[in-house]
């Protein structure tokens, strides 16, 4: 897919989103994603990362937002608007999107762990697909003001009367005015209601580990709590044997699981 | 399947027998190469070796390389080239009962999923099985836990039995049975030999639980102290991974020479600490305990919930070069005790 738009997300200018057209427009047809699911991009010479998809479907382009880390990911910000990038996908299953029907919606997401949850977020403000869901909050935090990632859409989540929308940072930089503390914190602080409502989190792990802890003291029950997980992978189709929690492979299996699933889970992810 | 005669090869006609089906087919088999032997393609029937009980590597590489090229490829031109296929068909002869299990589940992994591996199953279509039977297994074998027959297998075409000196061959394919149409037909006495040989008494004892009822109690034994215990010697050299007719684990990689390069997948294991690393540092698995406890419990739990089947064939192998003598034999007994102390507490 060839490069259309790069956009920097964080003012340490290591994250980016990239976003993508097809080469071929005939192969969009093969490519068929839902919220959740994740693509292999592919850099010759540098070789695969598993990156979840951060567009939502309901839009033409593909859209991954890349933190630079590894080889591959360090390739890929090597590259400008026009160069190639291979994708290989969708990969994995997708968020529970009947089980979201009819039901308030909470979004609880750390720094790039919104990456995946934008996607279900976009797709669920979209026009065709609002009505389903009732209503729909977002508690976002990230280290700093400066890593605050998608802030165009932050502006037009916050700025929506259908929705919910808090943000808190670890620490304040200069000229920041809004609110300073940890994610799990703003949870408790704004005590969410858990009646008939699903909660959806992604993040770093220790951010995950205290807002399950969170979610759970605000009566949210396991199969009510639905997250996405990540791990080492290569293939991205069940054979390479590296992202298996227990007898579950986060590729095939997962990415997204019920906090009910991880409980049955052995602890090593 | 219909059954077919059972046909006869004297055992001094067997290189000539190789040299036939060389003309048609590529024949892979058990040939000498220094200390023990390996599967490799053959160039003269007479290459065939089959003193040794088992090659030192599984059957596994025939169809899954330990590093094969998926595509090259033009960085510059963005130019993809897939890696080239259409060899002949081939005739993987001589393997043993252990590595005919081996197959069946490297089948499982390779072809079930909404994904199939099309490199493995391009040449597993394009390959004639050709067991051999084991009537002495090795000293570090064990395959009887697992039910293996020494003296038949499913998924074989053809099945050669060693008798006196000459070989029953059992037909079990068409496709088979086509390789050795010319071939006289099996006497009674000859039937009468190989169930003679497949009914001697061999030593086999080990002091395993039943290993169905153990891999039930594994499941729930991930937080068992016995892993520590288990992983006390372990050095993490993943030899034990690398000989196996069953581990699947293999890592994608470029390499790139100015712009033209190639995308390779080379065998992994589960007992290397890098195998799990996050790009972000974090591991899942730091410590040899999480690692030996992955290995463990991924043959004979993980696998047989997802498989359906225990992905361990018994054949010894991780046992003879393992540097610092972890004896899977051992861990199973151990376990086995373990857990049913355990059981009755």
């Amino acid at each position: 897919m060839r490069i259309v738009k790069i956009t920097v997300e964080s003012s340490a200018r290591d994250t980016r989103t990239f976003e993508l057209e097809w080469v071929n427009p005939g192969d969009a047809k093969e490519f068929h994603y839902l919220p959740g699911q994740f693509a292999e991009l592919s850099i010759l010479g540098a070789g695969e990362a598993p990156i979840s998809i951060t567009s939502s479907p309901a839009q033409p382009n593909l859209q991954f937002c890349i933190k630079r880390m590894g080889a591959v990911t360090t390739a890929i910000h090597h590259l400008n608007e026009g160069d190639i990038i291979g994708v290989r996908g969708p990969y994995g299953n997708t968020f529970p999107l009947d089980a979201f029907q009819g039901k308030k919606v909470l979004f609880v997401a750390g720094g790039i762990g919104l990456a995946p949850l934008r996607s279900l977020i976009n797709y669920m403000l979209h026009e065709t697909h609002r009505a389903d869901y009732k209503d729909i909050s977002i508690l976002y935090g990230a280290r700093t003001p400066g890593d605050l990632l998608f802030k165009y859409d932050l502006k037009a989540w916050a700025g929506r009367p259908d929705v919910t929308y808090l943000e808190t940072v670890d620490r304040a930089t200069d000229g920041y005015a809004g609110r300073v503390g940890f994610v799990p914190a703003l949870l408790d602080e704004t005590a969410p209601k858990s009646d008939d409502t699903i909660a959806v989190t992604c993040g770093p792990p220790i951010m995950i580990k205290f807002v399950l802890k969170g979610l759970t003291a605000l009566g949210f029950p396991p199969e009510r709590i639905v997250t996405t997980l990540e791990m080492r992978m290569k293939c991205g189709i069940g054979k390479c044997g590296r992202c298996n929690i227990g007898k579950y492979y986060v590729c095939v299996d997962g990415p997204v699981f019920t906090y009910a699933q991880m409980l049955k889970m052995p602890k090593e992810y | 399947m219909k059954t077919m005669k059972e046909k006869i090869l004297a055992k001094e006609n067997l290189a000539p027998f190789l040299d036939e089906l060389l003309k048609t087919y590529r024949v892979v088999a058990p040939v000498r190469a220094g200390d023990y032997s390996l599967y490799r393609p053959l160039e003269h029937g007479g290459d065939i070796c089959l003193d040794y009980l088992r090659p030192i590597k599984s059957a596994k590489e025939i169809f899954f390389p330990q590093n094969e090229t998926l595509f090259y490829f033009n960085k510059r031109t963005n130019r993809v080239v897939a890696s080239p296929e259409g060899e002949k068909t081939t005739v993987l002869f001589g393997i043993t009962p252990c590595d005919l299990a081996g197959i069946i589940a490297q089948d499982r992994i390779f072809s079930s999923g909404t994904f199939k591996d099309s490199y493995y199953l391009r040449r597993r279509s394009q390959t004639i099985l050709v067991g051999i039977a084991c009537p002495i297994p090795g000293e570090t074998c064990f395959c009887h836990v697992f039910g293996i027959d020494r003296f038949a297998s499913e998924i074989a075409d053809l099945f050669f039995i060693p008798l006196q000196n000459r070989y029953l061959v059992r037909v079990n394919t068409e496709q088979g049975g086509k390789l050795v149409e010319h071939l006289q037909e099996a006497t009674e006495a000859d039937l009468r030999e190989a169930e003679r040989l497949a009914a001697q008494p061999v030593e086999l004892k080990e002091e395993i639980m039943p290993i169905e009822e153990l891999s039930h109690l594994l499941s729930e034994e991930f937080e068992s102290p016995v892993w520590d215990d288990i992983a006390r010697k372990c050095i993490g050299c993943a030899a034990c991974t690398f000989v196996c007719p069953t581990c699947h684990c293999f890592d994608i990689t470029d390499e790139i020479r100015r712009d033209i390069g190639r995308r390779s997948r080379t065998w992994d294991g589960c007992m290397f600490p890098m195998f799990t690393l996050h790009a972000s540092g974090h591991n899942p698995r730091t410590n040899a305990t999480q690692r030996i406890r992955q290995r463990i419990l991924h043959k004979f739990a993980y696998f047989k919930d997802n498989q359906g089947i225990i992905s361990c064939t018994g054949c010894g192998r991780c046992v003879d070069v393992c540097p610092v003598n972890v004896d899977i034999r051992e861990v199973l007994k151990y376990l086995s005790e373990t857990l049913k102390d355990a059981s009755k507490k």
